[in-house]
């Protein structure tokens, strides 16, 4: 647990909490998508979820076919313990650091 | 209807990412693929799938996660390597132009090259799809030639003469008799003719093939003739009329009127050594009368070898077979030169004029992307001189020569890639292009040869594969390094004090040796294209002749189809008395201008022949007897088909059974048999229809028709009436001014109205005929012409750039020169004097080599000589005005050079 997650691993095991049992390639990219407004390259996604599986934060396992994806199975993934910790910890010292600013981060970006 | 996500992107993804990955990812893309095709169109959709194809195989390549696994020196080496990747890819970026152009040629030279080549893999090199098909063997008769005494052809065998092949032979583990065979498939609302074999029994364990359901014929079922009706069903045709139902095994199918019992289903594309069966049925069901006609040469005999018998032992053995075959039964004309021959499955998969026309365009095709390399080498040099600031001052910081040549190289191999992937699109778009464009092979190679049939099997596999694949990159990697490295060399090996006290990249001069090398290279170009224009033209030319040649006939709105009468279903007699209803019932409907029966339709070949004697003359050896065709005719044929009567009449409605026979005869036949005498009136007799014996007398003369394909020349033929013979199968030709959307259905209609049971097949305007029987010849110059047109194009594009290069270089001396009161003109003359001198260069180089390089081409041209001086001439012509014309653009440009701007830059 040396490295620190970065951003987008960041947001990626967000959307791994929030979608619960249908978390797959697809429904993961249009959270993040939806929730942030920005685009995700694929790419980027399919190596980081990789690399948070080679780290032991997320697991994946092999789900079933059907039909709208040509018959082929989805890898599902579900957030580790390791994980929930990590995104813990992150989320914990950032609001510490943002803790009394709400009224000035909201105006900066309005 | 859903599309289904591009197929190229799809597996270049299954290339990238590793087996555990890539259900899962293409799934996901396949899944959003459908959503942005239903928001927002296909084409978008197809895009979309193709960045993030492009997004996911950048990421893997970068990724890092296995790298802890490598040992440091790799790691090294690997690290550099993604630096100069990076950093590749950044330069390209800032220079969009550059790239966009030569990823824009590259990708045309590398997508044709994979176009030409996966044909040139399907056709030629790729393993027919058959178990260990090296050990299988086509074991032909060798027979005398009729008409061509002393001569032996390979021939195909008769049933009675294989069975002694098979009893006695000992190399081969396996042998199979068969025959293409066709059926009317009845007992449905809609009747279809199917093509299929009548197949040994042993056929499918010889192939290595299994069933994909059910089983094959077993050899109880097969021993004898007269044994059940038994099918086994192609995979498509399972599909297509059982919607795939697993339970059709035990259930019938009718074909020609009689159930068969359907007992397996072939693996999806097993088409047959036919490549096109779509049913099978035992040879045994044929008749004990049928099978042991001695001389009914009819089945095409295919062996598997055994694990240890070589070639050369098996070809040893199956000739003393044949000698064998040949004493045991002996020719009835007493004529020698009977045997067999075993030739290797894969030698006979293609007729050689095919082999040699792909193996040419690939050669053209090669010769395109030789002068992209050339074009894109021009390019990368002006782009390295451009940078010798950048690349001096790294010198300078103690990077290595190497290293220099290796980052320049990186960029060109990630130009090289980057091309090859979109040439992979070009490829498949080119390779689907012209699978539509593909006519019916019988038409395109000569027939009676197995050829066809492989042809056909080899190129149901065209298509991407690991191979194509591997062809494609390894194509990337040969045209990076021919275009990269010397540019990167050079770049690399410049004066380092020199090139950084120069100013702007814009005044730098390259030296005399840069100069001369470009030259040479255009010189090149010229002389390279100046052979693929030959080509191109040489083939153009012979198209125009094939055109131009005298058919014989009109082959202008005339529909043609073609209908085969069962054979328990009607006698002979009813056929004829069919055929003769249902032209008499058509040409009752307003629409026709004309209708007739043919037995066999121009332009196609595979007539009918046999030999002819003459009644009343003393009687010929059988061996010196002349060879004709014979045609079986309704009475309007003549008139249908615009066939020119030169003497006598036409059949008319009274030669019919019970009158005097009558034949019509071409004027080739005339000349063959008569001399100058009038043939009308003569006698004549065939040994077919009937119409041997003492003949029958000549009532007429016809304009000679080319039956046969358009470049041979026409044979003796010998027109009989249908109405004094007997015919179950052929042609019907309509001449009528409608289009043929509008009779095709009054044809169904009337044909309906005769047999509910009865397929009309073959439809097609006796143009599109024509344009069958000459399609290799048209493709050819068709895809030569277009390859000379791209070369042609690249030239002036070298020619362009090189002299506008060379003039932007100049500039300071053309301003000097126009300071001290050179004129206007003699600027112009002096560039215009440089271009003349490098195209007249390049077209000498090109004579030289185009000249004897034509005379590979000589076998696919039609009255066309390899050195046809018209043809040289004009492309010489054609080459020197293009090189003019892209070098007046630069020229132009330097007369209108201002002095003081150019001097005062300095």
């Amino acid at each position: 647990m040396s490295y620190p997650i970065g951003d987008f691993e960041q947001r990626i095991l967000f959307a791994l909490v929030r979608l619960g049992a249908d978390a797959y390639g697809v429904t993961i990219r249009g959270e993040i998508e939806a929730r942030t407004g920005r685009a995700v390259s694929a790419g980027a996604l399919y190596t980081a979820l990789d690399r948070l599986e080679t780290r032991g934060l997320v697991s994946s396992r092999l789900g079933e076919p059907t039909p709208e994806r040509g018959g082929k199975r989805k890898r599902l993934y579900t957030v580790q313990p390791a994980g929930e910790r990590a995104l813990a910890d992150v989320y914990e010292s950032l609001r510490q650091m943002a803790s009394g600013l709400t009224t000035r981060l909201k105006t900066a970006k309005g | 209807m859903r599309h289904a996500p591009p197929r190229l992107s799809d597996s270049i993804l299954r290339l990238v990412v590793s087996q555990d990955d890539a259900e899962a990812i293409s799934g996901d893309l396949e899944e959003t693929f459908h959503e942005v095709a239903a928001c927002r169109g296909r084409l978008a959709a197809v895009l979309w799938h193709g960045r993030q194809v492009a997004s996911i195989a950048w990421a893997h390549i970068f990724s890092r996660s296995n790298e802890a696994a490598e040992p440091p020196q790799r790691r090294r080496t690997m690290a550099a390597f993604r630096q100069d990747l990076f950093y590749a890819a950044r330069s390209l970026r800032k220079q969009p132009g550059f790239a966009a152009t030569a990823v824009l040629m590259l990708a045309v030279g590398i997508g044709a090259n994979v176009a030409i080549f996966s044909l040139v893999n399907a056709v030629l090199l790729k393993p027919l799809p058959f178990a260990e098909p090296d050990r299988l063997m086509i074991v032909h008769m060798s027979a005398p030639e009729f008409d061509n005494p002393g001569v032996t052809g390979r021939m195909i065998w008769s049933y009675p003469k294989y069975v002694l092949f098979r009893e006695n032979q000992q190399v081969f583990e396996s042998t199979t008799a068969f025959s293409s065979w066709t059926w009317n498939i009845t007992g449905t609302d809609s009747p279809e003719r199917a093509i299929g074999e009548l197949v040994e029994g042993t056929y499918f364990q010889t192939l290595g093939i299994n069933p994909e359901v059910g089983r094959t014929f077993s050899a109880d079922e097969t021993r004898a003739p007269g044994s059940v009706a038994l099918a086994m069903l192609g995979h498509g045709l399972w599909t297509r009329r059982f919607g795939g139902d697993l339970g059709v095994i035990g259930r019938d199918i009718g074909l020609n009127g009689i159930p068969h019992t359907i007992v397996g289903v072939l693996p999806p594309g097993f088409r047959g050594l036919t490549g096109q069966a779509e049913i099978w049925v035992p040879i045994t069901t044929l008749s004990a009368g049928d099978l042991g006609e001695k001389w009914n040469h009819s089945y095409t005999v295919v062996a598997r070898r055994k694990a240890g018998t070589a070639v050369a032992s098996a070809q040893a053995a199956v000739t003393l077979l044949g000698e064998m075959i040949a004493t045991e039964i002996p020719d009835t004309m007493g004529r020698s030169g009977w045997g067999a021959l075993a030739v290797p499955l894969n030698d006979d998969r293609t007729d050689p004029l095919l082999r040699r026309s792909l193996v040419l365009l690939l050669v053209a095709v090669a010769s395109v992307l030789l002068l992209v390399c050339i074009n894109v080498a021009n390019l990368t040099l002006a782009r390295a001189l451009g940078r010798q600031r950048e690349v001096a001052i790294r010198l300078a910081l103690g990077a290595s020569r190497l290293r220099i040549v290796r980052q320049l190289m990186t960029e060109s191999l990630l130009l090289a890639i980057v091309s090859a992937f979109a040439g992979l699109a070009v490829a498949s778009a080119l390779v689907s292009l012209g699978s539509s464009m593909m006519p019916d092979l019988r038409m395109v190679l000569p027939p009676r040869s197995q050829a066809v049939g492989l042809t056909r099997v080899g190129l149901g596999g065209v298509g991407l594969d690991a191979g194509l694949l591997l062809f494609t990159f390894a194509v990337a990697i040969v045209t990076a390094a021919l275009f990269g490295l010397a540019p990167a060399w050079r770049a690399s090996r410049r004066d380092l004090t020199d090139a950084m006290k120069r100013g702007s990249a814009g005044s730098v001069s390259t030296g005399t040796r840069g100069v001369a090398i470009r030259n040479v290279m255009v010189v090149a170009q010229l002389a390279l294209a100046l052979v693929l224009l030959t080509a191109g033209g040489l083939m153009v030319k012979s198209v125009v002749k094939l055109q131009a040649t005298e058919l014989g006939f009109d082959p202008s709105s005339l529909l043609t189809a073609r209908i085969a009468l069962p054979s328990p279903k009607y006698t002979p007699q009813r056929a004829t008395q069919f055929f003769d209803d249902l032209v008499g019932r058509l040409a009752a409907e307003p629409q026709m201008t004309s209708v007739a029966y043919g037995s066999c339709p121009p332009v196609s070949g595979g007539c009918n022949g046999t030999m002819a004697t003459f009644p009343g003359r003393p009687p010929a050896p059988p061996a010196s007897r002349p060879l004709v065709s014979v045609l079986w005719a309704s009475p309007k044929y003549f008139e249908t088909l615009g066939i020119r009567v030169v003497r006598g009449r036409a059949f008319t409605e009274h030669d019919r059974v019970g009158q005097p026979k009558v034949v019509v005869i071409n004027e080739a036949a005339a000349r063959a048999f008569w001399g100058h005498e009038d043939p009308v009136g003569k006698r004549i007799a065939v040994g077919q229809g009937g119409f041997g014996g003492d003949g029958a007398e000549v009532v007429g003369v016809v304009a000679d028709v080319r039956y046969g394909a358009v470049e041979t020349s026409v044979n003796p033929d010998v027109y009989l009436p249908l109405l004094q013979s007997t015919r179950t199968f052929g042609f019907i030709f309509i001449r009528s001014g409608a289009p043929p959307a509008a009779l095709v259905p009054l044809l169904r209609r009337d044909v309906q109205a005769l047999d509910a049971d009865l397929p009309l097949t073959d439809i097609k305007m006796m143009h599109e005929r024509f344009g069958d029987a000459t399609w290799r010849t048209r493709m050819g110059a068709w895809l030569l012409g277009l390859f000379a047109a791209l070369a042609l194009l690249l030239a002036a594009l070298g020619i362009y750039g090189v002299m506008s290069q060379g003039v932007q270089q100049r500039t300071r001396e053309i301003g000097v020169r126009i300071a001290l009161g050179a004129a206007r003109g003699d600027i112009l003359r002096l560039i215009i004097g440089r271009v003349i001198g490098i195209a007249l260069a390049g077209i000498a180089l090109g004579v030289l080599l185009a000249v004897p390089a034509m005379r590979l081409l000589a076998t696919l041209l039609y009255q066309v000589r390899p050195g046809d001086p018209a043809v040289f001439s004009a492309l010489a012509l054609i080459l020197l005005s293009v090189a003019l014309l892209a070098g007046y653009l630069p020229a132009r440009r330097a007369t209108r050079v201002d002095p003081l701007t150019t001097l005062r830059a300095e």
